[in-house]
This record gives structure tokens, sequence and C-alpha cells, in this order.
């Protein structure tokens, strides 16, 4: 009955297209969240929901394999989701029940997953003939699959798996390794590789609050800890007011021009028709939705507390993620969805950056407090990363994409660091508690000074490449006197970053410190992305080459 | 003036005069009856504009539930209930930032429709909301239901204690060692039906 | 087009109108002879222990009231989604059915958490 019912449609009714391919790298990390949400409440039954979850995900594999128009085509989603599935069980019985283990290692498994589907997706989706990039639109023209939502994807799963085995130790250290942190961690992946991809303004405001609403729990994992429930409460009003500004923008938008898809905004804002007092109005207020949520000055003030407080692992996420995937959306509405209001935003967004830079090297400078330094240098290099979108070409598109690439192995790398110190103080790291550490643990000393030389942006780095694309990118787009304004910031950023190294290596620790107790999974964590940042300081080249490929919006 | 008309000016009145005395109002209490009412005029608004679907959510989410929580947080908290000196002096500036926001509202959307008065009021059909949603939007809709997921385990996460924790709250972070933590039972498994939930914050209960 | 809703006002005005007049009747009509016993608490009702005002609320309720706000946005999604369900066919049902898989799993979720529990 139901059958005939349904059957009854009538053909009028425009059904998209599932294009599956479009959302696959997002597939493993949402059903790994929900699997691992199952797990956590299952308790001691936890193979009840392994097995038929490693069933269905066999199955869907198969059928993938055996379904592909020409043969082979789904051969990789298809292996990926079969060794998921095997792997769901597996890790049940190698964890034996401890499930913030399970949760990890399955966190990461879909991480990876993802981030070979991303590589499939570019490989055989996008690029189908030759190397260079067909954008796609698919579902309703309400997600894109361009340069910037490939690059992000990158980058967030990127991050996201660094933290995890950066993260898992510590949270045990601290009596928050709750079970929730892992699905929320892959909520807030999918919402920012969600954000990248989103083309109209519905898409890109729901990945949005998804994302933040995941960082504002995460923020406030540490429910006995003061720090840490400020920057959950700070961080939720402050993100919420921004949310609702920027949503306001986009209604001021829709009213202006009758649409809510980027590319038909950027037709429709040209028009005479059009009344481009209510434009600008809406573009204002989005510009400062979007300036909150990448704290660009003076839109910044929430940031240092909440990166202070906010547990070392989530904030290293924050950092890294947030950044690339909000970077990526504000480049996306600025050159697709408003090319013609450019004599408008092109100058305000200069004089942010400008702002931006400067006034995070300037403070960072008379903090005390690590992780505030940093979270000042996060501020700082947002300002960098605009300098790419104020070029408003494609090169300097690829400049930006770059620059949150080398900035968030670099910031993981610090923070991960952080982590290690801090579990050595067994508390929070001041400057003063660095002294002495070059001489009682060099290794960890020697990795953050080259963590800190890659954010001042110091040649054989990754910091050092990322700086280089946005200066050139700023200088030939005519920003001059940006690009200088961003090399005395980078001046008097060094004069920090090395002021911290000085500590660790010159000074003389007032009391005898015990050695560090790096995890082996912190090791692990630490080591990769320091290799990373080195990797990519000296050959930048293949995904340098992969973000200038990136440069090629779907418009 | 048609009934239309009409019925639209005893709407936009009611909602109004509401909104007036949710920030008059001394009494706290009243205030958030009146933002209920505020709300339902709202719902009532929508309606006379032909937006039956939006009304109707107007009413279920904002009246529903969105005010029962407003009533909920005052009497949870140590919220003054009663008629007491509610007024934090800033009476003069609250209404000047109100009457430029209405202003800026007002320059914006009346030239944004070009001056001209649409005299038929054709609002969305139910119909045509569920093929946007359904048809063109269903990608960020099927997003949406893990945003609620997230507030979800947000709410529960934020606000129910664990077995074992105590109340207090520590000013500095704590770090332990966590060498001796693999042996530990694993603190996933406290959580859980058999926990004492106690309840957030002193207070609460009789 | 408001005529649509004339029934709804109608029942509204009715409602009221009765709720109303069988007070306004019941004063004006009814015999008032008050004492003591008659004044007290009706039936099984006590009489207050203490003063109300100023007594809070458990944090409970506030709990409550927010799953049940997380809730109640899912079924408004249910309204157009009934109304569209002959045109979308199976596409429809399948949108649904993923809608409500992952809230179902916030739901056992939260009953695994004990977030429906009272005590």
């Amino acid at each position: 009955m139901l059958a005939t019912f349904l059957a009854q449609t009538a053909a009028t009714t425009p059904i998209p297209d599932v294009a599956w391919s479009s959302f696959a790298p997002e597939l493993p990390p949402t059903i790994t969240a929900l699997v691992l949400l199952l797990v956590a409440v299952a308790r001691r039954r936890q193979l009840l929901v392994a097995v038929p979850t490693a069933l269905l995900a066999v199955a869907a594999g198969v059928w993938l394999i055996a379904s592909g128009e020409t043969p082979g085509a789904l051969v990789v989603p298809g292996a990926v989701a079969i060794v998921l599935g095997i792997l769901a069980p597996a890790l049940v019985v190698a964890t034996r029940g401890r499930t913030s283990l399970l949760a990890a290692w399955a966190a990461a498994a879909s991480l990876v997953a993802a981030l070979v589907l991303t590589v499939w997706q570019y490989l055989t989706v996008l690029t189908p003939d030759g190397p260079t990039l067909v954008p796609q639109l698919a579902m309703a023209d309400a997600i894109a699959n361009d340069g910037i939502a490939v690059f992000t994807r990158l980058v967030v799963y990127l991050s996201a798996l660094l933290v995890i085995p950066l993260g898992y130790g510590y949270l045990q250290d601290r009596r928050i390794n709750r079970a929730e942190v892992e699905p929320l961690l892959l909520l807030a992946v999918v919402g920012m590789a969600a954000l990248g991809s989103a083309n109209d303004l519905i898409t890109l405001f729901i990945a949005l609050e998804l994302l933040s609403l995941a960082l504002y729990v995460l923020a406030g994992l540490a429910r006995r800890d003061r720090r840490s429930q400020e920057a959950s409460l700070k961080y939720f009003v402050t993100g919420s007011v921004a949310s609702a500004i920027l949503l306001f923008g986009m209604a001021l938008i829709y009213v202006a021009t009758g649409t809510v898809t980027l590319p038909e905004i950027g037709a429709a804002v040209g028009l005479v028709t059009t009344p481009r007092f209510v434009a600008a109005i809406g573009l204002a207020l989005i510009t400062v939705g979007i300036g909150f949520k990448v704290a660009l000055a003076p839109f910044h003030l929430w940031t240092p507390d909440v990166y202070q407080g906010a547990p070392t692992n989530v904030t290293a996420f924050m950092a890294a993620g947030t950044k690339a995937a909000g970077f990526a959306a504000a480049l996306r509405l600025y050159l697709v969805a408003f090319p013609d209001l450019e004599a408008l935003w092109v100058p305000v967004l200069a004089v942010l950056a400008a702002l931006t830079m400067l006034y995070g090297a300037f403070l960072a400078v008379v903090q005390h407090d690590v992780k505030r330094i940093l979270a000042y240098s996060a501020i700082s290099h947002a300002g960098f990363a605009t300098i790419g979108l104020v070029a408003n070409s494609d090169a300097g598109l690829s400049a930006t994409l770059w620059y949150l690439l080398t900035y968030a192995v670099s910031t993981l790398t610090a923070f991960g660091c952080v982590i290690v110190l801090e579990r050595r103080r067994r508390g929070e790291v001041t400057l003063a508690d660095l002294r002495g550490v070059g001489r009682s643990a060099p290794a960890i000393a020697g990795i953050l000074a080259f963590a800190l030389l890659s954010l001042a942006g110091i040649p054989i780095t990754a910091g050092y490449v990322g700086k280089l694309v946005v200066f050139e990118a700023g200088i030939e787009a005519g920003f001059t006197w940006l690009v200088l304004v961003g090399v005395l910031a980078s001046v008097v950023a060094a004069f920090f970053y090395l002021r911290i190294a000085g500590m660790m290596f010159l000074e003389d620790s007032p009391e005898p410190v015990e050695g560090p107790y790096p995890s082996f999974g912190l090791s692990v964590g630490v080591t990769v992305s320091a290799a990373l940042v080195l990797y990519l300081g000296i050959q930048p080249e293949l995904l340098l080459r992969l973000a200038t490929d990136a440069g090629v919006l779907a418009r | 003036m048609t009934a239309h008309d009409l019925v639209f000016v005893i709407v936009g009145l009611v909602t109004a005069v509401s909104a007036i005395l949710v920030v008059t109002s001394r009494h706290l209490m009243h205030a958030a009856l009146y933002l209920a009412l505020t709300l339902t005029g709202i719902g009532g608004v929508f309606l006379v504009l032909g937006a039956g679907f939006i009304a109707l959510v107007q009413v279920v989410v904002y009246v529903g539930a969105v005010a029962v929580l407003f009533l909920f947080g005052l009497m949870l908290t140590r919220a003054p209930i009663g008629r007491e000196a509610l007024d934090s002096q800033n009476r003069g500036l609250g209404l000047a930032v109100a009457g430029a926001l209405f202003v800026l509202l007002a320059a914006l959307i009346i030239p944004a429709f070009g001056g001209e008065s649409t005299a038929e009021v054709t609002g969305p059909t139910i119909e045509a909301i569920g093929i946007a949603i359904f048809a063109d939007w269903v990608l960020p809709f099927e997003v949406l239901s893990m945003l609620l997921l997230a507030a979800l385990i947000g709410a529960i996460l934020l606000a129910r204690r664990e077995a074992g924790e105590s109340g207090t709250e520590a000013e500095v972070t704590r770090i332990e060692m966590g060498e001796a933590l693999a042996d530990e039972p694993d603190r996933h498994e406290a959580v859980g039906t058999s926990a004492p939930a106690g309840e957030l914050g002193a207070g609460g209960g009789r | 087009m408001l005529s649509e809703y004339l029934p709804i006002l109608l029942l509204f005005v009715i409602a009221s109108a009765f709720a109303v007049g069988s007070l306004v009747v019941s004063s004006l009509v009814g015999p008032r002879a008050p004492n003591p016993t008659k004044l007290a608490a009706y039936e099984s009702g006590n009489e207050p222990l203490a003063d109300v005002k100023g007594t809070r609320f458990s944090v409970k309720f506030y709990m409550v009231a927010m799953l049940f706000l997380i809730f109640d946005i899912e079924a408004v999604f249910l309204y157009p989604w009934a109304v569209v369900l002959r045109e979308l066919g199976w596409f429809g049902l399948v949108n649904m059915t993923v809608f409500v898989l992952v809230l179902g799993v916030a739901f056992v979720y939260e009953i695994g958490r004990g977030g429906l529990e009272w005590d």
C-alpha cells in the first residue's frame, strides 16, 4: 500500500539528482559519529552495535563496487566502506571495552577514509580528463565541488586527524575524556567540510552553525574548570550574536537579490534593478559575522579568552580547522557572490587585515600565558590570510588556501608541544615556566622552537612559503602598503616567537623540573605535524600546485 | 480599509503593545509572559501576511518551547521573581539604540520593495515550502539533523552531572599524570542509568 | 484568504466567551455565604507550608525543556513533509527516514545517558 502511494509521484516535481560523489568524503565521519554515540551508550554490548554496522557497511561497499556504471568506477569508495566495516568489530574486540580508545581509533579511521575519498573525488570526479579541475555543482546547486572545497576538506580532515592523537592522553590526564568528544569532533569536521563547499546561503549558515555548536560544547568540556566554562560561555554568546548578525545580513541580501544561491547573487548584485544600498548593508553585516568567526580585529575580542580556556587540543583544532573553513566560506562569498561590490569590500577588508595583523602581533608581546600568546598569534595570522582575499584574484585565492594549510600544520605542532609541556607542569604553562626547557627536554623545546619559527615565517619552514605566496599575491594586486604592514607585523611577531625560543634555550630554570612525559599519541602527533611543517617548507611543490589548481571557482 | 487591513492593524497593535510591556514591566515573570504574547502576536502577523506555515512554526517552536524555556530559566535561577528594581538606568540609551535600529530597518526594507504597495498578499503555500525543503535543500536539511544532534549532545554533556563528580569548580587547570590511568576503569562506563545523577549547581528542588 | 482561519477564530471567541461567561454568571447568580471552612483548600489540597515566592525549580525542568525544544523542531518539519510526500514519492520518504534516523540516534543516546530519568 505504501509502495503504491509512493509510486504516484507527480512527474512535474523537480527531484534533484543525488550526486553521492559530491559529499562522499563527509559520509564516513558522519556515520562514525552516529555509531560512536550508540557505542557510548551501549556499555558492555558494544558488539551489538558494531556487528550490524559492519554488515551494513560491507554490504554497501560490495554494492558500490558492483553497481558502478563502468566496471571499477566505484572501487575506491566501495573498498573504503568494506575496510571501515571490517574495522568496526575488530576495533571493539581489540580495545576490549575501553570506549575512549575505541572512539579515538574509529574516529581516526573515519578521517583517513575521508581523506582517501577526498583524493579519490579529486582524481576521478573533479579532474576527469587531464590535470585541470572541472568545478561541479551538485544537489540543486547547494554545494560546489571546486578547488576551495577540495583544499578545505584536505586541511580540516588532516587537522582533525592530527588532533585526535594529540588530545587523547591529554583529555585522560584532565579526566575529561568523555565518550562524546570524538563524535562532536567529527560533527564539527563535517560542518567545516560542508562550509568549504556550501554554495548557497542556507547551506553555508547551517554548516557554520553545526561546526560552531560542536565547538561551543567542546570548549566547555572541562566542566569543573572555571576557565573552560568561561571560554564556552563567551564563545557561545559572542558566536550566537555573530550568527544572528550574519543571518540578518543574509536576509538583506535575499531581500535585495531575491535568491540565496551564491552565483545567482553574484549575477543579481550587478543589475540596476537591485537596490545597492540594501545589498551593501547586507554585505556589511555578513562581513561582521564572518569577521567574528575567523577572528578579524576588531571582532576578535572573544579569541584570547576562548583559546586560553578551552582544552588545549580543542584550541588547536579551533585554530587550525575553524580558520580554514571560515576563510573558505569567506573566499566563496566575496569572490562568487560579491564581485560587483568589490569597491566596497576590498578597502574595508584591507584595513581590517592591516589592523588584525598589527593588533595580534603587538598584543602577543605583552602576554605571559603561552596559550594566550598563540591565541594572539592566531589573530595575527587571520590578518595575513586576509591579504590573499583582499587581492581578489585567482592567485590570491590560492595564496589564502595555501596559507591556511601552512598555518594549520604550524599551529598544530605548536599546540602539541604546549600539551606536552602542560603535562610536564601539570597545569597551564606561562612564559616563565619555559626557562630551561631546552636543557631538560631538548627534543620538545626544539620542535616548539621550530613551530614558532614557522609561525614567524622563517625560511625552510612551511610558514615562510605561506607568507611568501600571500605577499606575492598582495603585491601583484597592488596592495604594497598592506604587504609592508604585514612585513612589519611579521618582524614584531618574530620578536616574541624568538623570545620564547630564547627563554627555552638560553635561560636556566630556577627549580629542577622533571623530564617531559609525551605519551605515545602525543609523540606521534607532534612528530607527524612537525614533519609536515618541514616538508611543506622544503618541498612545497606538490601541494602548492594543488593550491594553485584550486584557484578555480565554481561560479 | 478592508477587513484584512483591520485584522492586520489589530494583530500588529497587540504585538507592539505587548512588546513594549516586555521591557517596561517591572515584574520579571510578567515580562516573560508578555514575551510569549509578543511571540504569539508575531505568529498572527505571519498569518495575516499569508505565511500560514511560518505562523505555525512560530507558535509551536517559539511560544510552545522557547517561551517556556524562558519561564523555566527564570524559575530555576536566582532571578528575582516579583516586583523588584530591575531598571538598569539605561532607558535613554536603550531607546536610542532601538530607535536607530528601527529607522535603519525601515530605511532598508521600504526601498527594497521599490515603494510599491503590495495589495495582494500571497505568502508561500505549504507545498512550496515542502518542495523547497525536501527537493531543493535536501542537503542542508540533512545537515540540520546533525545540528540538532550536536545541540542535544551539548545539552546532556553540559547539564548532567556525572557519577562521582563533585559540585565544586576548580580555579586552576589541574593536569594529573596519565601513567597510572591505563589501569583505571574507563570513565565512560561510570556514566549511565545506574549513576546517581545530581543536578547542576546548588539549590533546585524543594 | 484569511477566511480559511475564520473557524479557528470562532473557536477562540466561543472558548473565551464560555470561560468568561461561566465565571461571570456564577458570580452573579450563585449564593454567597462564605465561612472559613468553605474557603479552606478544596478536597485533598493542603495549605502551603511556606511562601512560594523565592523558591526555585529544579534544573531538571530546564533539561527537559531543552530536549523538548530539539524534538519540537524535528516535529515541525513533519508538517510540510506530510503535505508533499505524495509529490516526492520514495525520494521524500528516504529523506525523512535519514533525518529521523539521525535524531533517533540522538534519542537513543539521550536515553542511554539517562537524560529522561528524573533521579
